[in-house]
């Protein structure tokens, strides 16, 4: 699958948060670095089809971002979520799976497949507002992968979890990234560095990056201080 | 011995490991579902309140008629509007707790969730409506149709004026606008039934000369507005 970004833009007033950005993405992991306010967000968003772009387009196979179509072979996990008070961690994934058109007992299979990969399953059917912040974040990846995405978007998807769920993250979405296309936003150079096949860097709005990034090329962390620090 | 036979041949021609079974799993498309599925997948997920309050409105209704008990014809028509409330809080129910990204991002978008909601909502109110009015009516002995379309004005009237309000600036900052329309609504009926009478006679009057013409006209006006709601609620959410 080829995942095609064209002169993407978005402007607000007087501010444009993403100016003509063009990519290309195949299978793997590709991570998104920039700073606070560089326009990740906006772009995973427009990426997600939640927001419309004031120009440009986003077609997975030539499908364009704002088709029911695009939307299946979607996954997402934005930067920050709500939930409805009286959900479980199993309701809520399950939830998800209806609105993605996935068969009950198939839903129900996978959320325990999914809760189980986050380490959530004893806790499934206590509800999300008694849980911390790291464990919401574990909510919101389970839901993000209900129904197998061909494309997973992941806004700031480790804010919150611990060093070892952190670990255990990166390890399941190297995994994940074998048969779809992953992207990957963070402002932390090490969540990406090893999984990361492929490398975005935004800063006002603009490319600044993009390609493989190799140890001859220098140390990343130093790059990236040097470049938004 | 046949388990013994079963585990020698299991044993013999083991099954081999599947090859790229998740990148297979990932082509197969995922199956088409009708609107009508997509509605009962939402039936599931609205409040518990909302059902038990329709189900102690139609109990206060009918034993209130029953026992024809008076002040009952005013408190169906203030709960009724206030069933209009309920159907508008439904339709921003996402924005508020903060589900309308992920919402948007599955396969039927926010919009669909949206209508979906005020349907089974909107339709459980009219179904209310349909099943209390006749009992009212019989109980009082009144027309039927008379009862109805008394009750249905200031539902349809709440609904309307709450929807609108919603889309306003200052309806998507205020969290429970459509309450207070849902108050000053019933605060209105109850001040002209208990200190104008000759208002009720007079509304009276008017349902029985234009009640149909009005109701047809409220109900364009607030299908146009729903219209219009659904069609801002990405955009707002």
């Amino acid at each position: 699958m080829n995942l095609s970004v064209d002169r993407l833009s978005k402007q607000y007033k007087n501010k444009i948060a993403v100016d003509r950005i063009s990519f290309n993405l195949t299978d793997g992991v590709t991570g998104l670095l920039g700073a606070n306010g560089a326009g990740k967000t906006t772009l995973m968003r427009m990426m997600s089809g939640i927001l419309n772009p004031t120009s440009g387009s986003v077609t997975a196979d030539g499908i364009p971002v704002q088709t029911e179509e695009y939307r299946a072979l979607l996954g997402y996990l934005p930067q920050d979520f709500g939930y409805y008070p009286e959900f479980t961690a199993r309701e809520f994934v399950q939830y998800i799976a209806a609105l993605k058109g996935i068969e009950k007992k198939k839903a129900k299979n996978k959320t325990e497949e999914l809760l189980e990969t986050v380490g959530l399953s004893d806790v499934a059917n206590k509800k999300i507002k008694t849980f911390s912040g790291g464990m919401k974040q574990r909510v919101g990846i389970a839901q993000a992968l209900v129904n197998d995405p061909k494309i997973l978007i992941l806004d700031e998807p480790t804010a919150g979890l611990d060093p070892k769920e952190r670990v255990r993250f990166r390890n399941l979405i190297a995994e994940i990234g074998k048969t779809s296309i992953v992207l990957f936003s963070t402002h932390i150079v090490s969540d990406i560095e090893h999984i990361a096949g492929n490398l975005l860097m935004i800063r006002d709005g603009q490319l600044i990056y993009e390609g493989k990034w190799d140890n001859q090329k220098g140390d990343l962390e130093q790059f990236y201080m040097e470049e938004f620090g | 011995m046949k388990n013994d036979m079963e585990k020698l041949l299991s044993d013999a021609f083991y099954a081999p490991e599947p090859k790229n079974k998740q990148a297979f799993l990932k082509n197969i498309r995922p199956r088409e579902i009708s609107t009508f599925e997509m509605i009962l997948q939402q039936f599931y997920y609205i409040r518990f309140s909302v059902w038990l309050y329709v189900l102690g409105l139609i109990v206060v209704v009918v034993t209130g008629a029953l026992l024809q008990f008076e002040a009952i014809r005013i408190l169906f028509t203030i709960m009724m509007s206030f069933t209009a409330v309920i159907t508008v809080l439904e339709t921003r129910r996402s924005k508020k707790f903060g589900m309308s990204e992920l919402e948007m991002a599955t396969r039927y978008s926010l919009k669909s969730v949206v209508i979906a909601r005020m349907l089974i909502v909107g339709m459980v109110s009219l179904a209310v409506l349909f099943i209390s009015s006749p009992i009212m009516a019989i109980s009082f002995q009144e027309d039927v149709i008379i009862t109805t379309m008394r009750t249905m004005i200031p539902y349809l009237v709440t609904l309307f004026v709450s929807l609108r309000f919603e889309r306003s600036v200052l309806g998507r900052s205020t969290e429970y606008g459509s309450l207070v329309i849902g108050f000053a609504v019933s605060a209105a009926m109850i001040f002209f039934h208990t200190n104008c009478r000759e208002i009720i006679i007079g509304y009276i009057e008017m349902v029985e000369k234009w009640g149909v013409f009005i109701v047809v006209l409220l109900i364009a006006l607030t299908v146009s507005e729903q219209c219009k709601t659904v069609k801002n609620v990405e955009e707002f959410a």
